[in-house]
């Protein structure tokens, strides 16, 4: 098994493949932090504004990325 | 296609079918096929055994579900941390809930996995071989050069060169 120092070598280095799967990896894991957040944001009453501004993104964004889930 | 194909290459075809299945992946990917080969054997499965690549690797490498726990690691990320911290104010299972998937059937083959296969046959057609085995099914994937397989190679610290230079040695000494 590669050391974590050659891993990362190998995602800041030469080859695409390893660094891409990095930031997918990295993208996955922010969006379903992103849903979670929300979710509980909503549950807490923050209008669809406050999240919108809290993620820096426009309200319809916000709204139309996590509005119609539930659960 | 598949008349030539020897038992354990027929296996494995059939093993990275069910393996595409249980991931809950889309398409069979070249790096299903691999898992297959490695559940078959014959000198394809030999070789990969020889230089380390395990079913653990190619799990990761063709899962469907992208939050990769190695990909991660790369970053300094340590998900089992991340977990911990979600499920600890979110509840259990909170970082597990993944966008739902359909549960098909059957899972046709990805066009990557198709070019794997053509490379196969391409293979035992240069090496004169009238069959096709699970060594030529791993050097077909080598030179379909799938991006995810290239990836699981390198997190597995296996040189695809050396990967093919023991495939070859196992294919030579079978058909002798």
């Amino acid at each position: 098994m590669a050391t974590r120092s050659e891993l990362t070598a190998a995602a800041a280095g030469s080859d695409p493949a390893t660094g891409l799967r990095a930031v997918r990896a990295l993208r996955e894991l922010a969006e379903r932090l992103e849903a979670l957040q929300v979710e509980r944001a909503r549950d807490q009453g923050w209008s669809w504004q406050q999240i919108a501004e809290a993620l820096d993104v426009s309200r319809q964004a916000a709204h139309q990325k996590h509005g119609r889930r539930k659960g | 296609m598949f008349n030539r194909f020897t038992k354990a290459a027929r296996e494995s075809v059939t093993a990275a079918q069910r393996i595409a299945q249980q991931s809950g992946a889309r398409r069979i990917e070249p790096a299903h096929l691999l898992g297959g080969v490695v559940e078959s054997g014959g000198p394809g499965g030999d070789a990969l055994e020889f230089v380390g690549l395990d079913q653990a690797h190619l799990d990761d490498g063709a899962r469907e579900d992208p939050l990769d726990p190695q990909a991660l690691a790369i970053l300094g990320i340590d998900l089992s941390e991340v977990r911990g911290a979600v499920e600890e104010s979110f509840g259990e299972g909170a970082l597990s809930r993944a966008p739902r998937r359909s549960k098909r059937g059957r899972v046709p083959m990805s066009r990557s996995a198709k070019s794997a296969l053509e490379h196969a046959l391409r293979n035992a057609t240069r090496l004169g071989h009238g069959w096709l085995d699970t060594g030529h099914l791993v050097l077909g994937v080598l030179d379909a050069d799938d991006a995810p397989v290239r990836a699981t190679l390198a997190l597995a610290d296996v040189d695809p060169a050396v990967l093919r230079r023991e495939v070859e040695r196992r294919i030579a000494a079978g058909a002798a």
